[in-house]
């Protein structure tokens, strides 16, 4: 668990709206918020964990932290500097320090490189020195043998793919890493060995994770601290035990009420959730989840509940939550 | 590159086209120290006759040897495709690449001014070009390469469009590889197999638009063995001696086809998905 809390990236109002539509001749543009508003701090050492439903905003949060989408507004500090407002030429440099693990294996390797090139690029790229040396290092941690070193990626496995894309991201000795659901594409068989990997590999290279997901047993098992999102915004924030403990937004409740569990002869009440998620396009007035909430009141349709720390280290955002504290 | 030539070797039709594009290759290399007769000298006592034991192709209505004539025709077809399909392949992919890979405003302008170029008929710019830049060989094939570099550009920009938002790019970028490294190492590679394909069918348009114009005296003067010279010549006498047109129609068609099935073997060869299969 974590010893310290130092912070290594803190996000602050971190919003990014996409417009849609509006062309020359139409001039009435549609806006999309994926990510609202968003402040959260991940700390040295640990893994913080994204967990929402797809459409969420999740992805588009990781990206936005390592600014491969420009954001609306908000700032992303990393070890202090503001990496929304670097030069071009910063940036680049910066790179260094935190790199991306992708969601889907097959998509994410340029399938004309060898693996030795593929992990080789950011080497290249950032002109390091005994790149052999380095490269042999990276494949015996991720467990390729180097006799595949000359092999393409369609000759591997997804499992095995993941293992190369996780070399890469490694090869600059990264700080900060943000995984995009590494594992959502791969077997579950598969999922298990990926996740303990990269658990080793935290311990071996001291990185510090962003984890998205939405799978909750995979995020339980790997965060330290889990954020749940919900339509661009975070509804609860605290740590991996006393979410699945102890959850106190309604939203976290029914997706926890919803993990399966291997015993048939366990009856549990489900909390079950009506209609669809609303489109982030007009998301619903006050509070986002009042729509789908069963224990929804008048205030939460009016006023947007702020995300607020009800006992050390549990952030809520709801006025029922905070009601019952009064 | 080991493993592409190795894959390529498998093909054997395409192997075939490489064998025979190399046959032409050395032909015209050798063609000055290999032809039974100067492809030049007009023997007025033998005009038009047809093939025999001496004149294996015949001769043509002022007496020269086809023979010989479409053996130097090799070093024109040749010089006139590499150069100008050269040109085309080389200024068309930049463009493409820059156009798609940018967007915006960079490719609106790109764009436009590719759809001028395309919008004139071929031996039509060709000629505008030529009429510019004076007749000769060389103004020949820049003026068949600028044609055709609009070809390239659109198809190039149309590969780019296609793999320019693939993960892979992204993951390149997120690892601060340059805009410049990513078009030279992920874009370029991923979008070679069309231009390729099309750099086989440009060699044959553009042995063809040789020998128009040539024929419409802006081209190699007409005394020069070039098959297109020959073949447009040969329509005067083709009622009566039919070996004029054949032979160099031949030539054009059997290094036309082994362009094409060479360009079709490489595009397989070239792409490492492919490799097992076949």
């Amino acid at each position: 668990m974590l010893t310290n809390h130092e912070e290594l990236v803190r996000v602050e109002n971190l919003t990014k709206h996409f417009s849609l539509g509006g062309s020359y001749f139409t001039k009435n543009k549609e806006t999309i918020r994926a990510v609202e508003d968003l402040s959260f701090s991940v700390y040295k050492g640990e893994t913080l964990g994204i967990v929402g439903e797809s459409g969420c905003g999740k992805s588009t949060t990781g990206r936005l932290l390592l600014r491969l989408m420009e954001a609306t507004s908000g700032s992303v500090f990393f070890e202090g500097d503001n990496i929304l407002d670097l030069s071009k030429e910063e940036l680049r440099a910066k790179r260094q320090d935190f790199q991306m693990i992708f969601q889907d294996p097959y998509a994410s390797l340029n399938p004309r490189m060898t693996v030795e090139e593929l992990i080789s690029e950011p080497l290249r790229t950032y002109k390091v020195k005994d790149r052999k040396d380095r490269l042999l290092k990276l494949v015996d941690a991720v467990g390729i043998p180097k006799d595949y070193l000359t092999r393409y990626p369609h000759e591997f496995s997804g499992g095995q793919r993941q293992r190369i894309g996780i070399a890469r991201s490694l090869a600059l000795n990264p700080k900060f890493i943000v995984a995009d659901e590494p594992v959502a594409a791969l077997d579950v068989s598969i999922q298990a060995q990926i996740i303990n990997l990269m658990k080793d590999l935290q311990d071996e290279f001291d990185l510090t994770y962003l984890f998205i997901a939405h799978d909750l047993s995979v995020i339980e098992y790997i965060s330290d601290r889990i954020a749940v999102m919900y339509l661009g915004s975070i509804v609860e924030l605290t740590t991996s035990d006393r979410l699945y403990e102890n959850p106190l937004h309604p939203y976290t409740q029914a997706l926890i009420s919803a993990i399966p569990i291997p015993d048939p002869s366990f009856l549990r009440e489900k909390i079950k959730l009506n209609g669809d998620i609303p489109s982030p396009m007009n998301p619903p007035a006050g509070c986002k989840f009042h729509t789908r909430c069963p224990l929804a009141k008048d205030i939460c349709k009016q006023i947007v509940p702020q995300l607020i720390e009800v006992e050390p280290e549990h952030f809520v955002a709801c006025h029922i939550v905070e009601e019952s504290l009064i | 590159m080991k493993e592409t030539w190795r894959r390529f070797k498998k093909n054997r039709f395409a192997f075939v086209g490489f064998l025979f594009i190399a046959l032409i290759l050395v032909v015209a290399i050798l063609a000055k120290w290999i032809v039974p007769f100067d492809p030049y000298y007009m023997d007025t006592n033998s005009t038009l006759t047809a093939p025999n034991s001496e004149h294996w192709f015949g001769t043509d209505q002022f007496g020269r040897d086809i023979f010989s004539r479409i053996l130097y025709g090799t070093q024109i077809s040749l010089k006139v495709g590499l150069i100008a399909v050269g040109f085309s392949l080389f200024f068309g992919t930049i463009i493409g690449i820059v156009a798609g890979y940018f967007g915006g405003k960079i490719d609106q302008i790109l764009s436009r001014i590719t759809d001028v170029l395309f919008s004139f008929p071929d031996i039509l710019l060709a000629l505008v070009i030529m009429a510019i830049l004076g007749p000769s060989l060389t103004n020949l094939m820049i003026a068949i390469g600028i044609v055709y570099t609009p070809i390239f550009a659109r198809i190039a920009r149309g590969a780019v469009l296609n793999i320019r938002d693939s993960l892979y790019i992204e993951a390149a970028r997120s690892m601060g590889v340059n805009s410049f490294q990513i078009m030279l190492r992920h874009i370029l590679p991923n979008s070679l197999a069309p231009l390729i394909v099309q750099v086989t069918l440009s060699f044959a348009f553009a042995i063809l638009a040789e020998a128009a114009l040539s024929f419409l005296g802006l081209g190699v003067s007409p005394d020069t063995p070039s098959w297109g010279i020959m073949l447009s010549e040969a329509k005067d006498w083709m009622e009566i001696s039919w070996w004029t047109a054949i032979f160099p129609g031949i030539a054009i068609t059997l290094a036309v086809l082994s362009f094409n099935i060479m360009g079709d073997g490489l595009r397989d060869a070239l792409d490492p998905r492919l490799k097992n299969e076949r």
